[in-house]
């Protein structure tokens, strides 16, 4: 794949400013909440723990990340230039690829950002350092997470060209696997072992785990495969719609 | 030379495209024409490598394309809607393409289509600042970046003014040496003042194939008018005379064989019978008559 | 391959790839102290099990977001569990499930076993509910049923978030040691001896819970060494200054039997009652004859009273209103209450009363001896050195709180290693003819004993009502209030010294909570939200200014 691709989609979202709205919203957001408004701040929690970050991120990052990669596809849709795009020696599936990565890469930057509240939590409770391990658990955690996030919204993104479309429809799928099957699974009183299979295809429980630096292995490979899975169908729904242009 | 063996496409069931068969050469600037909706940009499309779902095959230096990408890299395509990123620059777009094609000294490349399409003086602005004639200049630079050996162009003079297509006229002439360059227009004087050959497209097959400079030499039509009514019968026997109409009462266009001039013997045999000639005025030959008669 | 099947065998692919991830559950616990994995003791206790172990959640059904992370956890703990045998079996009861006759049975069921629910209010959009929680687990095995109380270490003043993050930090080891207790399933014996035995081993075997599976025995010195191969363990009392030379002896010998004992002594015999009755009363500690035999053993007990703040109260009548004495508490400083501590092993958070109890400390000169403190007074703790004559006058006066300046104290030391016996080279012949006549052999050195000394009787030894009947271990008369630490520090302590090499094993660390300072941040409170907040922020408009103009730059 070339690294064109990836760089074109950078350029976009680090030129345009809503890239920078959306990282001020979600810094701004979990400041408050985290720090400033009652019933859910660090004072309330008591502890100093970066979890409460992660929880909080990880729900915020629902409404987020959409607002950043919906554009990927719409606005060529928009714009025609998936015509040009078409045009080009590359492959629609690098395509697609290179806009998941750039998005990816984005949530990284954003990610690294929040490095400074984590650091704040140091200072707040310095008699017991941070767990950096599970810090790093954490992010990684979180980061998987946000690729799922993003799956969603590229997937999103070729559903329709208007923007707010598909930003309600990725935030949905996102609401869907973070809470849906949580309740969905509560809703049914399911004996045992089929409440936990429709739990466990939900990202609520799963997050929990995360944000403590904990990995299981069944995490880490059920959001790569949610993630595979959106790709995959972001490209056959991307060519069946570039079909009947 | 570029061969398209028995393209067909649909879409929802509808036929677009019935059976394109059609072989181009090299320095040929190939004009298609054809009503809306009758399957030529669709064609282009298939052309350009854009449209991958149909069935046929493409020839090209005698080999069927297989990989379709780097097939592309030898295309140029100027699509008719031509679309470009808005917030970029002209010279970031162009960069930005060039970057998907092997390309030994692009920023000099650049410069170089830049001064081919005459925008140098608007390059250092961002694309949606520009008119639209410049525009399509983009699109014509971004097309041409990759030297492509068949310049595809989808009614490429939309939205240029009088002077811009005069331009453009010429740059493509001056580029066609070495290449194939098809083009779509709705626009017939352009594809006459242009192409070399025009292909005519109707119900998503080529219904006609013609070089147009043979044309405008070998046929002569003509219209007449006569003092008395004569008799059509006795002119149709004229070995010179391809086909005669009785437009209205005393009037008449005639139209000679291929290659064969049958003024005068349409003029002697009006003399012989005591008729006379009013009025002949040569009918000039054009596309739209190609179009209408195809 | 048509496009429709490539994507039915990708799909497939996945499921079956993810369902066999799931059942190897591998998972990458990063935490340095691996706070949220099995311990090795859990898996191999769990894995070691042969009779099927029932373990019911009674935090179930609608339960307030508060306790849904907890519920989580729990889920998440016990999936660890069961996924290391299958013999672990787990069911939810919902308690507000089913018909009223259902729900009051259950009721009835649990409140068999002591377990209440705790009632919090609900407000709707219109009316102000009332919902009742069960933070309970069961675990059974055939024969009997333990309940584990999930908010049982809840301080007072605590709230209900530290308490539950308290707990989830615990649970693990208390699901281990419930599944132990009834794996255990025998019934130790325990034998009982020196001052008020009969008194100890009443309140111990009135105690239903985790003492149960223990039973106290009261025995003179010459029964515990002809039967000592079959006690698990051995308590001596003393609060008088002279003590059967006997007991001395015995309590030795089982040592050096590797028998653990648990020493409850009293330097001060006093009680408010002998103040009140002579309204004054002389302070003055004893030297015990058994503190010779216990430095011997490496543990050192100070002669003097231990006062703390954090104590419980007594009632004063202050004077006479309306034909009515009237009645006040107040804090009394000579009745501390301690907790257990945590420092080394995890024990449960629960107020234990003591009264006039002195402190205890290990010998530091005593080479392979190890000391555990195991419950410890506050800092806000003093010794009263200078103080002889007890009287009621200090209540008159406000406590001069700077001279509580602690530090914390330990009442109760665990002192394990290797011990010489006391009677080395002591051995009189009188001792002698006592261990023929019990068909015992004296044995002079152990290499390994076990042993917790404590500083206060009245940790263990329950009060009598004025009919004679028997309060409970722990109950405070002055304030009518049971005080359940004591018994459930008795029983872990029990269990530190029966089975304690499992207990050690399992040191997670407990003081890892990032307590939040909030005055460090109000410090620095602008500099910090501009750090992370703003910071970020600009960072990024910065960036997409900076890169503009670089395209500008390189473009226009």
């Amino acid at each position: 794949m070339r690294i064109a691709l990836i760089y074109k989609e950078l350029n976009t979202l680090l030129s345009s400013w809503v890239g920078v709205i959306a990282i001020s919203a979600f810094f701004l957001i979990s400041g408050l909440f985290l720090w400033v408004l009652p019933g859910s701040n660090f004072w309330d929690y008591g502890y100093a723990d970066p979890d409460l970050f992660f929880e909080m991120a990880s729900f915020l990052l629902l409404f987020i990340l959409p607002l950043l990669s919906v554009g990927l596809f719409s606005q060529e849709f928009k714009h025609d230039t998936i015509e040009t795009l078409q045009s080009l020696p590359t492959s629609m599936f690098h395509i697609t690829l290179a806009k998941f990565l750039a998005a990816v890469i984005f949530c990284m930057v954003l990610l690294v950002l929040a490095i400074p509240m984590i650091t704040v939590l140091n200072d707040v409770s310095p008699n017991v350092p941070l767990d950096y391990q599970a810090l790093l658990g954490s992010f990684i955690g979180l980061f998987l997470l946000g690729a799922c996030y993003i799956s969603f919204s590229l997937f999103a993104s070729v559903v329709s060209e208007e923007l707010a479309t598909s930003v309600i429809v990725a935030i949905v799928i996102g609401f869907l696997f973070y809470y849906g099957f949580e309740y969905a699974a509560e809703l049914f009183s399911l004996d045992d072992s089929t409440g936990y299979l429709i739990r466990s295809l939900g990202f609520a429980g799963r997050s929990d785990d995360l944000s403590k630096g904990v990995l299981p292995l069944s995490t880490i490979v059920y959001l790569g495969s949610i993630c595979l899975l959106f790709i995959l169908g972001t490209y056959a729904l991307l060519t069946h719609k570039l079909k009947s242009i | 030379m570029l061969q398209l063996v028995d393209i067909q496409k649909s879409f929802d069931g509808y036929n677009v495209l019935g059976g394109i068969n059609v072989r181009l050469n090299t320095g040929d600037i190939v004009g298609l024409l054809g009503e809306n909706g009758v399957g030529k940009t669709t064609m282009l499309k298939i052309l350009s490598g854009i449209t991958q779902d149909y069935s046929g095959s493409i020839i090209y230096q005698d080999v069927e394309i297989e990989n379709l990408q780097e097939f592309k890299k030898k295309v140029g395509f100027l699509s008719e809607r031509n679309p470009l990123y808005p917030q970029m620059y002209v010279k970031e777009y162009l960069s930005y393409i060039a970057l998907h094609y092997s390309i030994n000294n692009p920023k000099i490349k650049i410069e170089e289509v830049i001064n081919q399409v005459g925008i140098s003086d608007k390059s250092h602005l961002k694309i949606y600042q520009l008119s639209k004639g410049y525009k399509q200049r983009v699109g014509l630079a971004s097309a041409l970046l990759n030297d492509p050996e068949i310049l595809i162009l989808d009614e490429p003079i939309n939205g240029l003014d009088p002077k811009q297509i005069l331009q453009y006229r010429q740059l493509l002439r001056s580029m066609s040496h070495g290449r194939i360059i098809i083009l779509s227009s709705h626009l017939m004087q352009e594809i006459e003042a242009l192409c070399d050959r025009v292909l005519f497209i109707s119900d998503g097959v080529i219904s006609s194939d013609n070089r147009l400079v043979d044309q405008d030499l070998s046929t002569i039509s003509f219209f007449m008018t006569t003092a008395k009514s004569l008799d059509i019968k006795f002119l149709k026997d004229e070995p010179s005379i391809a086909d005669i109409k009785e437009l209205s009462k005393n009037e008449y266009e005639i139209r000679s064989v291929e290659g064969m001039d049958s003024r005068q013997v349409v003029f002697q045999q009006l003399a012989a019978t005591g008729n006379y000639i009013l009025e002949l005025r040569l009918k000039e030959q054009n596309l739209t008559d190609l179009f209408h008669s195809s | 391959m048509s496009r429709v099947l490539k994507i039915g065998v990708l799909i497939i692919g996945l499921l079956i790839l993810n369902l066999i991830i799931h059942r190897l559950d591998i998972r990458f616990d990063l935490t340095s102290d691996k706070k949220y994995s099995l311990s090795e003791q859990s898996k191999e206790l769990i894995s070691d099990l042969k009779d099927p172990i029932e373990i019911t959640v009674f935090l179930d059904g609608d339960i307030p977001i508060q306790f849904k992370k907890y519920r989580s956890f729990i889920d998440q703990l016990l999936r660890n569990l069961r996924s290391q045998s299958s013999s672990i079996r787990l069911t939810y009861i919902d308690p507000s499930e089913g018909s009223a006759q259902e729900r009051q049975d259950l009721q009835r069921y649990l409140r068999s076993y002591g377990v209440y629910p705790i009632s919090r209010k609900v407000s709707t959009k219109d009316e102000l509910n009332q919902s009742f929680l069960y933070p309970y687990l069961s675990v059974s095995d055939r024969q009997r049923t333990i309940f584990i109380d999930l908010l049982g270490d809840k301080k007072p003043g605590q709230s209900e978030q530290d308490a539950i993050s308290q707990s989830e930090i615990g649970l693990e080891q208390k699901l281990n040691k419930t599944i132990r207790d009834l794996k255990i399933n025998s019934n130790g014996l325990v034998g009982v001896m020196g001052d008020s035995k009969k008194l100890i081993a009443a309140g111990l075997n009135n105690a239903n819970g985790k003492l149960g599976n223990y039973f106290f025995i009261p025995m003179d010195p010459n029964v515990v060494m002809i039967n000592i191969d079959t006690l698990q363990g051995l308590m001596v009392s003393n609060h008088k200054f002279e003590i059967d030379r006997t007991i001395q002896l015995v309590a030795d010998q089982a040592l050096m039997r590797s028998i653990p004992v648990i020493w409850f002594i009293d330097k001060y015999d006093i009680s408010i009652d002998s103040i009140g009755e002579y309204g004054q009363y002389p302070a003055s500690p004893r030297q015990l004859v058994i503190e010779d035999q216990l430095f011997k053993y490496g543990s050192k007990t100070e002669p003097y009273l231990l006062q703390d703040l954090r104590c419980s109260q007594i009632p004063q009548v202050v004077g006479i209103e309306g034909g009515q004495s009237k009645t006040i508490f107040i804090d009394y400083p000579h009745h501390p209450v301690l907790f257990p501590n945590n420092s080394v092993h995890p024990m449960s958070q629960a107020e234990v009363i003591s009264f006039f109890a002195t402190s205890v400390s290990p010998l530091e000169a005593k080479p392979g001896l190890r000391s555990v403190p195991l419950l410890t007074s506050s800092v806000r703790s003093k010794y009263t050195q200078d103080l002889r004559i007890l009287t009621f006058d200090m209540l008159r006066i406000e406590p001069d709180v700077a001279s509580f300046s602690g530090p914390e104290r330990d009442i109760a030391i665990m002192v394990e290693g290797p011990q010489e016996s006391y009677f080395n080279n002591r051995l009189s012949t009188s001792d002698a003819e006592f261990l023929s006549s019990t068909n015992a052999e004296f044995i002079d050195g152990v290499d390994r004993a076990k042993q917790i000394v404590v500083g206060d009787l009245q940790i263990v030894l329950p009060k009598l009502s004025t009919d004679g009947s028997l309060f409970p271990v722990g109950y405070n008369s002055w304030e009518r209030k049971l005080y359940r630490g004591n018994l459930l520090w008795i029983a872990e302590s029990l269990e530190l010294l029966l089975h304690g090499d499992q207990y050690l094993g399992n040191t997670k660390s407990l003081n890892s909570a990032r307590i939040i300072d909030r005055k460090a941040f109000d410090d620095r409170k602008y500099y910090y939200y501009f750090f992370m907040i703003g910071l970020p922020i600009l960072l990024s408009w910065l960036s997409t200014i900076l890169w503009n103009w670089y395209r500008k730059k390189k473009y226009a």
